[in-house]
């Protein structure tokens, strides 16, 4: 049977801090933690048919270091920490490649699903943010679904975190261990959406969450769980 | 045992201070699969020197405090090795002194100059360290990469035991009222047969003297019973359906029949519920009704829905028309509506009547497995499905057009999970 050619994707974006900060154990938890993350969707048939990732990293600028790829095509990259924290280049990054990379609904045809972007930083951005947020949450196509940012160590700056996302996660011990458990976590959640495509549940990218590991915890205004 | 390798760096001395994780960070990216670790210190350095077995890279930058010859005589032997890098301004003899005793060990090299005090010197100086520890010590070799293969899907069997089990596939067909033929196929989708669960689409289809009547439904994916609320909605509603007809018709006795089919699949889910003690929710399924009344020219249609999936029809002359509007919202979610999901009155005006002045050649209910993957706009619609239909199923005599129509929907489709299923009213 002649089907549609064009299949929906489930975009998720991995914001990934490499400033000087993640240097030594850090940057290698966290370049362990995006070979899990691959590992376990290709583990995964609904994942593979619908999962696309994309990393973008951000240190004194930020980049696209793998544009949005197929679960089977992915390959992990090579994570290097280096310089400062621009996180506002790598949230103008992100707008720009949500404008360019994703299909939008049109008439007639379903585009792509929400994209999930998941956000890691350990300290406080260095450049320009707030007008790029600012343009990322005024979307009005290719709008996201979930943005969770994980904030982790001591000189993170929550209160950031909250202006671009209600949904904080604070990581205060920084170790292999823990932040291991944070990609595990998002893999996770990951794979519950894709799941979730054809079971008539609620399909506009929010994340039901799923219970934190113990090492992290929620960092709302509202609901400090 | 590889040694250790340590990168000594005295931020100050430099013409600006220097970050050491920035000088460790140009040797790393040189030598990925070695851990250097940086220590930042000042002209008392060789007060900590590490006590395992390393190789120690010192960026001297100002002259180093006095006694250091001691320490680091007493410090040096074939486990503890010391290369020495240093820019202009410290004394060609203290220099002299790091040659002489550094010139004994394994491998040794002469103090390094730093001749341009800029990032291009610090990066020509961990250029010359890297050499220097290439042949120093074995360095790891770079794990060859492991390939991973992606998982494929598996086909369990659903468990025949279990008290409310259906068959993956399922088909039926009838010679209909008027010389219209009707045919159903079901088929489990790549989910469920990934996790051996079972199909949670159903389907029936009925006769009486004057109507062709044809029920579809598709379980919700996330309710245990799906399957059961399904199966029930679709049978319930064609026997009342079928029940509800008057013997002669009347045009308006279509109208009551399709709500009398919403209101007996609503009512038996809700006595299931309640006789089995299992929530309304577990049994979530979408419906779809029709009536076909074939009439002297043209045909009267009975439809409702609710839910996803859709009802169309095609004239034959090609005149294709798309008679429900899904429940979904295309823009914000897919969330569907459900049978149960309200008061069995909210559904009232979604029992419709249509009137065609021609007669119609197919009539197709599909739940959304098939219909998402149509997509359905105008041209699409006509040659994926009617065409298809025509020319793979409908060409066969009745018998064989269950197989086909199975067949049919049976197609691999990336990003297509669900259980597919159609049921077809024709007219050939």
């Amino acid at each position: 049977m002649n089907t549609d050619e064009f299949v929906r994707r489930r975009p998720v974006y991995l914001l990934l801090d490499t400033s000087a900060s993640m240097f030594g154990a850090p940057i290698q938890a966290v370049q362990q933690g995006v070979t899990l993350i691959h590992r376990e969707l290709i583990n995964n048939p609904h994942a593979i048919e619908t999962v696309y990732l994309s990393v973008i990293t951000f240190d004194t600028t930020a980049k696209q270091i793998v544009p949005l790829t197929s679960v089977e095509t992915f390959t992990p990259p090579t994570l290097k920490a280096e310089g400062n924290t621009a996180l506002g280049a790598a949230i103008t990054l992100l707008n720009d490649a949500l404008d360019r990379e994703l299909q939008q609904n049109t008439e007639g045809r379903k585009g792509d699903y929400r994209p999930l972007i998941f956000m890691l930083t350990d300290g406080a951005p260095t450049d320009v943010w707030k007008d790029a947020v600012a343009k990322l949450k005024a979307r009005t196509i290719n709008k996201i679904g979930s943005l969770v940012a994980l904030g982790c160590g001591p000189n993170v700056n929550t209160e950031t975190l909250k202006a671009i996302t209600t949904d904080v996660i604070k990581m205060s011990d920084v170790s292999p261990d823990n932040l291991q458990q944070f990609f595990k976590w998002v893999s996770s959640s990951i794979q519950k959406t894709s799941q979730r495509i054809d079971s008539k549940a609620a399909d506009d990218g929010n994340l039901d969450a799923l219970p934190l590991p113990t090492v992290m915890k929620w960092d709302k205004d509202s609901n400090a769980s | 045992m590889t040694p250790t390798v340590y990168l000594l760096v005295d931020p100050q001395g430099w013409p600006d201070p220097i970050d050491p994780e920035v000088v460790s960070a140009i040797l790393q990216a040189r030598l990925t699969t070695l851990e250097i670790r940086v220590r930042e210190v000042n002209d008392r350095w060789f007060e900590a020197l590490p006590t395992d077995e390393c190789v120690v890279f010192l960026l001297l930058t100002r002259p180093t405090a006095e006694g250091w010859q001691t320490a680091l005589n007493g410090w040096l032997d074939p486990r503890h090795r010391l290369y020495v890098l240093y820019i202009d301004g410290i004394s060609p003899n203290e220099i002299r002194e790091y040659a002489s005793l550094t010139a004994a060990q394994p491998i040794a090299r002469a103090p390094y100059r730093i001749a341009q005090h800029n990032a291009t010197g610090l990066e020509n100086a961990m250029v010359w360290a890297a050499t220097v520890l290439e042949k120093a010590i074995t360095i790891p070799l770079e794990p060859p990469p492991i390939k991973v293969t992606p998982a494929r899907w598996r086909h369990l069997a659903s468990n025949t035991q279990d008290v409310y089990y259906y068959p993956e596939n399922f088909t039926t067909s009838l010679a209909g009222a008027d010389g219209y033929q009707l045919v159903a196929a079901s088929h489990r989708g790549k989910t469920h047969a990934h996790q051996g669960t079972f199909r949670e689409d159903a389907t029936a289809i009925a006769t009486t003297a004057y109507w062709n009547i044809i029920a579809v439904a598709d379980g919700a994916g996330t309710a245990p019973l799906a399957r059961v609320g399904s199966n029930l909605a679709v049978t319930r509603a064609v026997a009342a359906m079928v029940a509800a007809m008057p013997d002669p018709p009347a045009t308006e006795d279509i109208s009551r029949a399709i709500w009398a089919g919403l209101r007996a699949a609503y009512q038996a889910i809700r006595a299931f519920s309640t006789e089995h003690d299992v929530s309304l929710g577990d049994l979530s399924t979408t419906l779809q009704l029709l009536i076909h009344w074939p009439q002297q020219t043209g045909c009267l249609l009975g439809v409702a829905h609710v839910g996803d999936g859709i009802v169309t029809a095609e004239t034959p002359d090609g005149q294709y028309y798309l008679l429900t509007d899904p429940d979904t919202d295309p823009d914000e979610s897919s969330r569907t509506l459900f049978l149960t999901s309200g008061p069995l009155r909210q559904w009232l005006e979604r029992a419709k009547v249509y009137q065609f002045d021609e007669p119609l050649d197919i009539v197709a209910l599909m739940t959304d497995g098939l219909s998402g993957d149509l997509e359905p706009y105008a041209d699409l619609l006509h040659t994926n499905l009617f065409e298809a239909l025509r020319d793979r199923v409908l060409c066969y005599p009745l018998p064989q057009r269950e197989q086909a129509l199975l067949a049919l929907i049976s197609y691999d489709r990336r990003g297509s999970f669900d259980d597919r299923t159609v049921t077809v009213l024709s007219r050939v």
